[in-house]
């Protein structure tokens, strides 16, 4: 019985097609779960500040995780 | 002050929002960020001797953005995660107002409960603080017992609850002596 190594298997997967998949699910399910999440927060919270603060906060984070998963998916291109 | 889940009366004043203590909510995030942590030294560990092994035989150098990936879209997750069980600690309160105290129980995303009761209901305040944490961190529960047959109000997790009990019936008192006036 032939020994597969790991680099064979990522050698013949379409990591790329893959990923990006993966990348658009997330972003179609932040995106829908964030629009939830925000109309909750508007129509029902009571402190102003602290409701917008973390909004961005929210927001903020998210997007930046979001982009750093792009950004490993071209540099996976890349290599 | 009005939102669309409940509207004040004529005449009727804000007087506190009490919300949960932050402990509940610190302790899911501690959880969260566990995860991450312990995903990031599992890909560290990984990338470490399976990266070595794959240079050495001349390989591919993929393993690492792919955890970068990993890591990331795993982060995205629990931060969503942690923002649902924030948005249920903000969106829970308890409203005391000049003339009945109002509750707010959000439960998931599409339920939400509002019930309220004048302060001529209130016919006894019991505090309850149970465990080590709660009474170091001061928090407990308040149980607010009313003339209705159907239930008394329970506020959970309250920090400094003997305080709330104070302060309720301080407006109990004011309350009291603007009827009978």
């Amino acid at each position: 019985m032939n020994s597969v190594s790991l680099t064979d298997v990522l050698s013949v997967l379409p990591l790329e097609t893959i990923l990006w998949s993966i990348l658009g699910l997330l972003f179609v399910g932040f995106a829908f779960y964030s629009m939830i999440l925000l109309w909750h927060w508007k129509a029902y919270s009571t402190g102003r500040f602290t409701t917008v603060a973390s909004m961005f906060t929210y927001l903020v984070v998210g997007s930046v995780l979001l982009a750093i998963m792009a950004l490993a998916v071209v540099w996976l291109s890349a290599v | 002050m009005s939102t669309s889940s409940f509207q004040l009366q004529k005449g009727e004043q804000v007087i506190a929002i009490i919300r949960r203590h932050w402990f509940r909510l610190a302790v899911v995030g501690f959880i969260d960020g566990c995860v991450v942590a312990l995903l990031l030294i599992g890909l560290v560990v990984l990338d470490t001797f399976v990266l070595s092994e794959v240079t050495a035989a001349g390989g591919l150098g993929q393993l690492l953005p792919l955890s970068l990936f990993v890591l990331a879209g795993s982060s995205l997750i629990l931060w969503m995660h942690f923002f649902s069980v924030w948005s249920d600690h903000w969106l829970d309160a308890w409203i005391i107002t000049n003339k009945r105290i109002i509750d707010i129980e959000q439960k998931g995303f599409f339920q939400r409960e509002v019930s309220s009761i004048p302060l001529s209901r209130i016919q006894d305040m019991t505090v309850t603080t149970e465990g080590i944490i709660a009474m170091w961190l001061h928090f407990g529960d308040v149980r607010i017992q009313t003339a209705s047959i159907t239930r008394d109000l329970i506020m959970r997790q309250v920090p400094f609850p003997e305080d709330v009990r104070e302060h309720v019936l301080s407006v109990l008192a004011l309350h009291n002596t603007v009827t009978l006036s």
